[in-house]
């Protein structure tokens, strides 16, 4: 059997070719443990199987799960894909041991992200699409990135590992591919029509397993919420916004309003609505604890804003999408006629 | 040339000019001369090629083990498999062209 290409370019591109079954299966399982090791050194997570994601810290069981996860979604679907599109017999162990070994490039992903530039690059980028300052004005991206401290460096470095990171998915795909071929004996259009369709099901699967265990658990810091209930904590946010609010940041404070209430609340309309309720009350000197309640899509925060010679509760209605829709307290006075004037839609007298 | 000394011959079974099957017409007894002509159609097996044999000579060798020939092959398992499989559809294919042509002959 010479018809393949010896040495290294086979052992790169059809490892299969000498090696299967409980061989494969003992070495890609080994390899799938080295990578959920090196992965964890990053934070990063190969949280699907085509995914690759980094940042989030997590539990250390979480790695190898990941891996694991994808290996058998993977295997199982080309199992049943060999199933049904081979005429030939096919082992188990053929196919799950072949499909743990083509997952050895993403060590080549892992190794990469270790790239101290890269984890600076990579904090500082979720740290600045959530703050408002980048909301605001995106062409501030520049200034936000040099206060966080990455340099041009980190950005190259960055590259680099993304660069491999692209290289490692599609070599593991194209491996995915071959073993997929080896161990069912399919090929040509037959092969290719069978393996894509496997390996769409196998990532949607192990997409789904992943998620609903990391909720489920917790384990990366968050929990399935109740049907109908926002995705955030609406207490802590309601505090969050709040303070905006008694620290005067009422630019901030704006930026999160909705379309509506952006349209008809301005920063100095609110200043000028805030401070005729808080200014007779001296110094500000802190929140007391919120309290919730959930009308149909809209979540109203109630804020004790509590000053050196007063208190009030601010009312702050949040969207399901997490905007201001609403903000409501019973002194907020209209300047020019001194009526009654509520800050948006969505809030009700006190 | 001597027959009995020289270059290892291999038995074609393809015309080398037309590529077309090849039938035995003479075969002749190397020790008392007699001969025998006819239209013998060669057996499937000798119309594998080189490779081909061997691959099947190894196997039957290892008691149709294929763990045992992967392993002298120094290949996985799934790939002598393959080779296998291919080599029974090679061989059906070349029993169907005998039958074809015999029925064609009567």
């Amino acid at each position: 059997m010479n018809e393949q290409r010896g040495g290294v370019f086979r052992r790169l591109f059809n490892p299969f070719y000498t090696m299967a079954g409980g061989a494969a299966l003992g070495t890609g399982l080994a390899v799938i443990l080295a990578t959920a090791f090196l992965a964890a050194m990053s934070h990063s997570h190969v949280d699907g199987v085509l995914d690759f994601h980094s940042g989030l810290d997590a539990p250390l069981w979480v790695y190898p799960f990941e891996g694991i996860v994808n290996w058998l979604s993977m295997a199982l679907c080309v199992w049943a894909a060999g199933a049904i599109a081979s005429k030939s017999r096919i082992r188990a162990i053929d196919v799950f041991g072949t499909q743990a070994l083509a997952r050895w490039p993403m060590l080549i992903a892992v190794v990469a992200a270790l790239l101290p530039g890269y984890t600076r690059f990579s904090e500082a980028l979720l740290t600045i699409v959530t703050d408002s300052r980048f909301a605001r004005n995106p062409a501030a991206f520049g200034e936000l990135l040099a206060e966080a401290g990455v340099r041009g460096i980190d950005i190259a470095m960055f590259g680099v590992t993304a660069v491999a990171v692209l290289v490692a998915i599609v070599w593991m795909v194209a491996l995915m591919y071959r073993a997929y071929a080896v161990a069912c004996n399919v090929r040509g259009a037959r092969g290719a029509a069978s393996f894509i369709p496997a390996l769409l099901v196998g990532w949607v699967v192990s997409k789904i397993v992943i998620l609903a265990v990391f909720y489920g658990t917790g384990a990366l810091g968050a929990t399935l919420p109740e049907p109908g209930t926002p995705l955030f904590d609406v207490g802590q946010k309601g505090s969050e916004y709040a303070s905006l609010l008694t620290s005067g940041q009422f630019d901030e404070a704006v930026a999160q309003f909705d379309d509506v209430m952006a349209r008809d609340i301005p920063a100095d309309r609110l200043k000028t609505l805030w401070d005729g309720v808080a200014a007779p009350l001296g110094a500000f000197v802190g929140h007391g604890a919120p309290r919730v309640e959930q009308r149909g899509a809209m979540t109203s925060v109630y804020v004790p804003c509590i000053y050196e010679t007063g208190r009030f509760d601010v009312q702050i209605v949040f969207d399901d999408g997490g905007k201001v829709a609403g903000l409501w307290n019973k002194n907020f006075r209209d300047g020019e006629n001194n009526r009654p004037a509520d800050a948006g839609s969505g809030g009700e007298a006190q | 040339m001597d027959q009995q000394s020289g270059p290892q011959r291999r038995l074609p079974s393809a015309c080398p000019s037309c590529q077309n099957r090849l039938t035995v017409r003479r075969l002749e007894c190397s020790d008392c001369g007699t001969a025998v002509e006819g239209a013998f159609a060669l057996p499937v097996l000798l119309r594998l090629t080189a490779e081909e044999q061997e691959f099947v000579t190894r196997f039957v060798g290892a008691s149709g083990s294929l763990k045992q020939l992967a392993k002298e092959y120094g290949c996985s398992y799934p790939t002598v498999r393959n080779r296998l499989d291919a080599l029974i559809e090679r061989m059906a294919t070349l029993g169907q062209d005998a039958e074809e042509t015999d029925n064609g002959n009567e």
